[in-house]
């Protein structure tokens, strides 16, 4: 999965997912697929929604916290992306639970608490079903209920790098060290395109 | 033909002695069921989930370790100084030979030196697990 997203002697990032052909005065502009709006709450009862991640770059996954399966991996690499940059104002991550039933408010509280993070950088958040399964959508991964799945639930493992404008500019896959190294090195070439 | 059975058998020992791996079958499974929550490395994930390397409550708590890998676990419990309370999931198609294979993995794997569990041994606590 690495390869869908450059290696780290690319100078500039790819824009992924589906153009969009807008109409302004008769001319026909392309503008790359953007992030749709949201707007959840937070460990921290916050309110999250795309400004938020103003003038920042973030990394967006999907899991929930009952989770036995791909789950705590990721978390744990997340972690090491999170410890990278905690101090970093222009880098935020934000994790979505697929199962708001369960992860309430305090639920994921105390998941952010045992993993020792803080929301100022890492926001876990909750909301309605179908706001989370349809933002999962504009981020291009998939997250379904499903029975006969481990937990109860299907989700794709990915970490998706969005830049300022709501744009994606990488995907990684979020159980491999090596994958979450390259997330890394891209992020540092993102930050440098952001501030020029 | 005796000579030839124990020079097979002194190669598979002097294999199994120079592998740093003992329990294969063991590591594949802890591979598969175990090592997203306790790690490859044994170390768990911060306060999330417990380590099995170096774990004063696994080593204090060898006889429970059949059940838990069968039947999961919940409630608080505290390996070396810290708490940890999630629920782990149970995994009932384990038989009491897979259930031995981990057992002997992470009693050996890692900093671990903790004793070798027969499928004998693992049958007998099974056989007095509280649901």
């Amino acid at each position: 999965m690495g390869g869908c997203s450059g290696n780290a002697n690319q100078k500039e990032l790819p824009y992924l997912g589906r153009d969009e052909v807008v109409e302004k005065n008769g001319q026909k502009d392309t503008i790359p697929h953007r992030i749709d709006d949201f707007r959840f709450i937070d460990q921290d009862s916050n309110v999250v929604t795309p400004s938020t991640f103003e003038d920042k770059i973030y990394v967006a996954d999907f899991f929930f916290t009952s989770c036995p399966t791909i789950c705590p991996t990721m978390k744990k690499q997340m972690k090491r992306v999170y410890d990278k940059y905690k101090d970093n104002r222009n880098v935020a991550l934000l994790s979505h639970s697929i199962d708001p039933a369960h992860d309430s408010v305090p639920v994921l509280k105390e998941y952010a608490q045992d993993m020792q993070v803080s929301s100022d950088t890492w926001h876990f958040i909750t909301g309605k079903k179908d706001s989370i399964y349809g933002i999962a959508e504009s981020y291009m991964v998939s997250a379904k209920e499903d029975q006969s799945a481990p937990g109860g639930f299907v989700h794709s493992g990915a970490f998706i790098l969005v830049d300022k404008n709501r744009h994606i500019r990488g995907v990684y896959d979020g159980t491999s060290r090596k994958d979450v190294n390259q997330l890394m090195k891209d992020m540092e070439v993102l930050l440098k395109e952001e501030k020029s | 033909m005796h000579r030839h059975v124990l020079i097979v058998l002194f190669l598979s020992i002097l294999l199994t002695a120079c592998s740093n791996n003992p329990y294969p079958e063991g590591k594949k499974l802890y591979q598969q069921k175990c090592q997203n929550c306790h790690g490859a490395d044994g170390n768990g994930i911060e306060k999330l989930m417990p380590p099995l390397n170096n774990s004063d409550w696994m080593a204090n708590h060898q006889d429970k370790l059949p059940c838990i890998i069968k039947l999961g676990m919940g409630g608080k419990i505290t390996v070396n100084g810290t708490d940890y309370n999630r629920q782990m999931p149970a995994n009932e198609k384990l038989t009491e030979f897979e259930i031995a294979n981990i057992i002997n993995y992470i009693n050996h794997a890692w900093d671990n030196d903790l004793p070798f569990r027969s499928p004998e041994w693992v049958q007998k606590k099974l056989s007095n697990c509280k649901e």
